[in-house]
């Protein structure tokens, strides 16, 4: 059994600002298993700094608990725990310009408890990591953006964390270090870390996260990226009666539109045969069927269009 | 950091230094410097005991403008003045108008050459009526004898080592003022690192954030220190060679070394409150810069105590700022170790106090950090 498998549970978990009127986190439930990247997405004020700031200890939940087991086990001081295992990585530049890149590096490992060679030896394994070879002896200020933010993941990365918080580690980046960027967070994901990685950049998201949720108004989404994004539409050959169309409606559950044509998001197997049969007993000409891949963007679009239309 | 960092050696190095430069050197101009820009218009062409009147002010090394615009100071005798200016009741002799731009040391000098000028012309008149001055002799020769009467310099002595040179009033002033400075970097640091998120990237690593806090301020301490050393060196040793005064000694600045262990601890301590209660740079500069402009005041670095109010000297005693100063003055010149006792003991209150505080308020700002 392999050990340092940190899993972490949040439950119920609500939290209210003072002086704020609604919640901004509203009984949010989510299961971070060991190892999986979870991305979090939602628009800006949708709760996902609120989220991990009470991830990171650094606000107490309103109602809920956070839950952090190690090998298991439950933490009991979660305080001495996040110091030890989890790193963060904020949106902004959080090191000094003024020190260069080394200087940088050897002022946080100092942080981490080392001793002189374990110090080292971190430096070195993060320097390789995020490929900050050629840009050490230069002044922090004057490094690209691409650099800032391997600079900004690689000190996250010096206290050898099991559980990262990556805030849009690769936005305004070039293409160059993107890739050196995400190309690092695959190689995290092989050594089983825990990544917690929220982007309004959807097709990263997409790409690297094996579970992905949505906040909206304070609300979580999971999305399940192998079954809730099929989409079948169906055409039918002729506009279909009202009462059939009522039928279809009921259920499937779908909705028909300009009386021809039926699309329906299929979450299970089950779901999609329990359809095909009942257009059979309907005795509807099918013009064309269509089963595909829905986006996450698609999916991201429809969820905060549907929230938004409930909210107005 | 701080040294790569040019607008932290400007605020620590070179504005104290600018200062003291300049105070020093607008503070060592002597009397006679001060009449070179002062000038007396007369209304009336003087008469009679006028025109002797007119020649002492000349003596005290007063110039005399073709109109009152131009003038410092406007005389207008009365037309009772030669009659008058020997009884011993006459008033109102003399109206003297100041202009808008004469200062009130200026003003307070006019006056008192008047009245000495007056003083001479009655002692002259009185001399010559009773015959022990020759009315023979040229007047300039008898004014000469007059003014040698009524020199009364050689009556008072000085004790030597008491009479100060300038440096004794500025230096420590500006010196403590660059010391307290300190707050600007210190504040600058930790409102970057709250919006860099570097704030809470630490807390969240394996370190207490009070031994953050406080192994930060000991190296603001260090450079504090350094920056003591520094100032003392240019401000005592360097400045007075370009203001023409004499410096003060390397044994004088071994008294004053030890003293930046006090003022500079306060310094940081009180710097460490705002550090820890600002929340933008904008915030940082006004209230940092402008308390510590406002204790300078408070503290009579730019108006002299001695001319100050009674209620406003009192408030000096309540300024850190005063006691720093007050504790250099006293370990430059004076070997009275009591009142060193009695500053230090402040400053050490005081650091002790604030330190309380800004830990407090440190604490306030960290249990407060917010994921951007």
């Amino acid at each position: 059994m392999q050990e340092n498998m940190i899993d972490i549970e949040v439950k119920n978990v609500s939290y209210q600002y003072k002086e704020a009127e609604r919640l901004s986190l509203e009984s949010i439930s989510l299961i971070i298993p060991s190892g999986i990247c979870l991305g979090l997405i939602g628009p800006n004020g949708a709760g996902k700094s609120t989220l991990l700031s009470i991830l990171s200890g650094l606000l107490q939940p309103s109602s809920g608990a956070i839950t952090f087991t190690k090998d298991k086990q439950d933490i009991v001081n979660q305080r001495h725990f996040i110091q030890e295992n989890v790193a963060l990585v904020p949106q902004e530049y959080a090191f000094y310009f003024p020190l260069t890149v080394m200087q940088n590096l050897e002022y946080f490992a100092s942080l981490c408890g080392y001793i002189s060679a374990q110090q080292q030896s971190a430096i070195q394994r993060v320097i390789q990591e995020c490929q900050l070879e050629n840009v050490l002896t230069q002044k922090s200020k004057s490094i690209s953006g691409g650099y800032k933010r391997r600079l900004n993941l690689a000190i996250a990365l010096l206290k050898d964390p099991q559980v990262l918080y990556l805030d849009e580690p690769t936005v305004g980046v070039d293409p160059v270090s993107r890739k050196a960027i995400l190309a690092l967070i695959e190689s995290l994901k092989k050594q089983h870390k825990t990544i917690i990685f929220t982007s309004h950049m959807l097709s990263e998201i997409e790409a690297h996260c094996d579970d992905i949720y949505m906040l909206k108004g304070g609300q979580a989404f999971q999305f399940d990226k192998i079954q809730s994004n099929r989409l079948l539409k169906v055409t039918f050959t002729h506009t279909l009666t009202k009462a059939i169309e009522r039928k279809v409606e009921r259920l499937t559950g779908c909705q028909i539109s300009q009386r021809n044509t039926l699309e329906c998001q299929v979450q299970k197997d089950e779901t999609l045969w329990q359809i095909m049969q009942l257009l059979q007993q309907s005795e509807v000409g099918i013009h064309s069927m269509q089963l595909g891949q829905n986006s996450l963007t698609d999916h991201y679009l429809t969820l905060m269009g549907s929230h938004d239309t409930a909210e107005h | 950091m701080v040294f790569s960092d040019l607008h932290s050696i400007a605020v620590l190095f070179i504005m104290p230094v600018t200062f003291m430069l300049l105070m020093t050197f607008a503070m060592s101009g002597r009397q006679s410097d001060m009449l070179d820009s002062v000038s007396i218009y007369v209304e009336q062409q003087p008469q009679q005991h006028e025109k002797l009147y007119v020649q002492y002010l000349t003596k005290l090394g007063y110039h005399f403008a073709d109109s009152s615009d131009s003038a410092t100071a406007t005389l207008s005798f009365s037309h009772t003045f030669n009659d008058n200016v020997f009884t011993s009741r006459a008033k109102n002799l003399l109206v003297v108008t100041f202009s808008a731009n004469a200062s009130i040391p200026v003003q307070t000098i006019i006056q008192q050459h008047l009245e000495l000028s007056f003083a001479r012309v009655k002692l002259h008149l009185y001399m010559l009526e009773t015959e022990e001055l020759d009315a023979d002799l040229p007047l300039e020769q008898q004014m000469q004898q007059i003014v040698k009467q009524s020199d009364t310099s050689e009556l008072i002595t000085t004790e030597t080592g008491s009479l100060l040179p300038v440096i004794s009033y500025s230096i420590p002033s500006w010196l403590v003022f660059g010391i307290f400075f300190i707050v600007l970097p210190i504040s600058i640091t930790l409102v970057n690192e709250k919006q860099s998120g570097t704030l809470i990237r630490l807390k969240t690593f394996p370190i207490n954030m009070y031994t953050y806090f406080f192994t930060k301020l000991t190296a603001f301490y260090c450079i504090s220190l350094a920056q003591f050393l520094v100032l003392v060196f240019i401000g005592l040793r360097l400045v007075p060679l370009v203001v023409d005064s004499a410096p003060i000694t390397y044994s004088q600045i071994l008294h004053i070394i030890p003293m930046g262990l006090f003022i500079c601890f306060s310094a940081v301590c009180f710097a460490a409150i705002f550090s820890a209660l600002v929340k933008s740079f904008e915030q940082a500069i006004v209230l940092g810069g402008g308390i510590n402009i406002i204790l300078a005041a408070l503290s009579g670095f730019m108006v002299p105590l001695d001319v100050m109010p009674p209620s406003l000297r009192e408030v000096a005693q309540f300024s850190p700022m005063y006691w720093a100063a007050e504790l250099i003055k006293q370990n430059m010149f004076y070997t009275t170790a009591n009142n060193s006792v009695q500053q230090i003991m402040l400053l050490c209150l005081f650091s002790l106090a604030s330190l309380g505080v800004a830990s407090f308020l440190f604490n306030r700002k960290v249990r407060d950090l917010l994921w951007n």
